[in-house]
């Protein structure tokens, strides 16, 4: 067929073919050509469209902003901000909702999907601030604590964490004039936090004391199943969460335990949203910026991941702030606001300095949210909702090509924004017209789903290409 | 594993294509050329996104993407074929200069 061809075309050709070859399945595997970038964040690689940077991508004026007291969310004064008869209707109310809803076999708030959500909650390890006492300390074995340089004990955490379960680490050094601020003043049950200068951590009836030397704070996700989070608002949507916080016991523990045996402390949360300011911590380590949820979106997961943090004396080197653009793509998208059935997210285009009511904390310009509205959608429902997590764009599986070009496009433009929010309407409409309760995805769907990654999370993601 | 096939198909039927409009005295012009390297180009894009969006379990996103990226491939690759065709019956019907 080709016997015409001179021979010296037949060589362009062949080189030409060899190119054809090489190139395209580059070309076709448009994932990678985003590649991971090692330079930026030597701890963890992070996609190479995440720029770092020496402030977030929120305004924080450090001054005004005070040690926040946990119990003042809405998570512990509810009742207090919408009053005691409110409460008390609301409680009734999520009562009578889920038992109909049991009994009528509605989708995601079936029998089992109760059985499931009751049993994620079961087996994980204990939870303490203080460092477990029987760990195996370098003393014990004869030998000193373990040495390095900070940027070799950021190394060597992530890389436990990581095995430990976590998705991606970054780390905080203290500073009492501006991130030591973000430890809360009171845990979620009244006990005060204190920094003092004594030589061991302790923890009595009313206080919990954290030694000045330690000084370094572990942020770390634990990622959540996209898939499950999908069956918002339903009792299946909210057993990833219960998940991901029984999971993370057991990696507090862990990280604990660990901590102790190279010879250094380990001051974990005491209960759930304990300690410090997860979205804050986040923040400020580098795991994601600050969006319109008022919660932490991370380039690797979008919202759909929780935020840890342990405090330790281990000398740890800090990563960067981010910006990805992706504050600036929830000024345009807004769609996380406009799928919240309780409508307690701002539509504001800008962020504010002025809280939405004695539950935010103030001090940095944030979308503040009325968290009564959204907590009383919770009692609705009987279920921690999570509507909006479900319907932020970033919130995606990303092995799409388009997720890759998508979050480039936002990292490097803001010009592209809206046209890239109707895109996403196109891809992820969710439903039309829900009625209480009704699910973004059908949950009857996801119980024959039975080759989901093992706890419905990817755990490839976040690491870089071998 | 399937994309190194395809990679290796591709660049396969590429070369016998080449080969075979010099083979038949079809003449491609540069531009044409082109057009059908984009169509490629958004053939594969459809492929990528339709197959992992349904690995996302998302069928919906999968048939809206294979429709925005497949129809350009198409419609391309439509160009591409039908200018080559009307150049090449342009010149077949032109007389030769005696």
């Amino acid at each position: 067929m080709a016997s015409n061809l001179t021979r010296r075309e037949f060589l362009k050709d062949l080189g030409l073919l060899g190119a054809g070859i090489t190139l395209a399945p580059a070309a076709v595997s448009g994932a990678n050509i985003f590649d991971w970038d090692t330079e930026k964040t030597p701890v963890l690689n992070r996609p190479s469209w995440v720029n770092t940077s020496n402030v977030p991508t929120m305004e924080i004026d450090w001054d005004k902003m005070e040690r926040w007291r946990e119990w003042r969310t809405t998570r512990g004064s509810f009742a207090e901000y919408v009053g005691k008869e409110r409460d008390e209707r609301l409680t009734k109310l999520q009562t009578e909702n889920l038992d109909r809803w049991v009994k009528q076999n509605k989708p995601g708030y079936t029998l089992k999907d109760r059985a499931l959500s009751a049993a994620c909650g079961q087996g994980s390890g204990a939870q303490s601030f203080l460092p477990p006492k029987d760990a195996t300390t370098p003393g014990q074995l004869g030998v000193a604590p373990w040495t390095g340089s900070p940027e070799d004990a950021a190394v060597m955490v992530t890389a436990a964490l990581r095995h430990l379960g976590a998705g991606t680490v970054g780390f905080v050094e203290l500073d009492p004039r501006t991130t030591e601020k973000l430890v809360y003043a009171e845990d979620p049950d009244k006990k005060v936090i204190s920094f003092e200068d004594v030589a061991q951590p302790s923890e009595d009836d009313k206080k919990r004391v954290i030694p000045k030397k330690a000084r370094w704070v572990i942020v770390y996700t634990v990622p959540m199943s996209q898939e499950t989070m999908k069956a918002a608002p339903t009792v299946l949507c909210q057993l990833t969460t219960q998940l991901t916080y029984t999971l993370n016991r057991s990696i507090q523990l862990r990280l604990q335990y660990f901590l102790a045996g190279i010879g250094y402390l380990g001051l974990g949360e005491a209960s759930t949203n304990a300690l410090g300011i997860s979205p804050a911590f986040g923040t400020m380590a580098g795991l994601g910026e600050m969006s319109r949820l008022n919660r932490l979106i991370t380039p690797e997961w979008g919202p759909i991941t929780r935020v840890f943090k342990m405090i330790t004396d281990l000398p740890l080197a800090p990563t960067k702030p981010i910006n990805a653009g992706i504050m600036q793509f929830c000024k345009v998208c807004k769609k996380c606001a406009e799928f919240c059935p309780s409508k307690a997210l701002s539509f504001d285009t800008e962020p504010t300095w002025q809280p939405r009511g004695p539950w935010n904390n103030a001090g940095h310009k944030a979308f503040y949210e009325d968290s009564t509205k959204c907590r009383a959608y919770w009692r609705q429902v009987g279920t921690n909702c999570g509507l909006c997590f479900t319907a932020c764009p970033f919130g995606t599986k990303n092995q799409a090509f388009f997720h890759a070009f998508r979050n480039a496009l936002v990292s490097a433009t803001p010009v592209f924004d809206s046209a890239l929010r109707a895109v996403d309407d196109w891809i992820n409409p969710g439903p039309a017209n829900p009625e209480l309760g009704d699910p973004f995805k059908d949950p009857e769907k996801w119980w024959k789903m039975t080759n989901l990654p093992i706890y419905g999370i990817n755990t490839s993601t976040g690491l870089s290409e071998i | 594993m399937w994309w190194l096939i395809l990679g290796i198909a591709i660049g396969v039927i590429g070369w016998w294509l080449v080969a075979w409009t010099r083979a038949k005295k079809i003449a491609v012009k540069w531009y044409e050329w082109l057009l059908a390297v984009i169509a490629v180009g958004f053939a594969l894009l459809a492929l990528q996104n339709y197959y992992a969006f349904l690995r996302e379990m998302e069928p919906h996103a999968a048939n809206v993407m294979l429709t925005l990226l497949g129809v350009p491939a198409l419609v391309f690759a439509a160009i591409a074929i039908g200018l080559a065709w009307w150049q090449n019956n342009k010149a077949a019907k032109k007389p030769a200069k005696s």
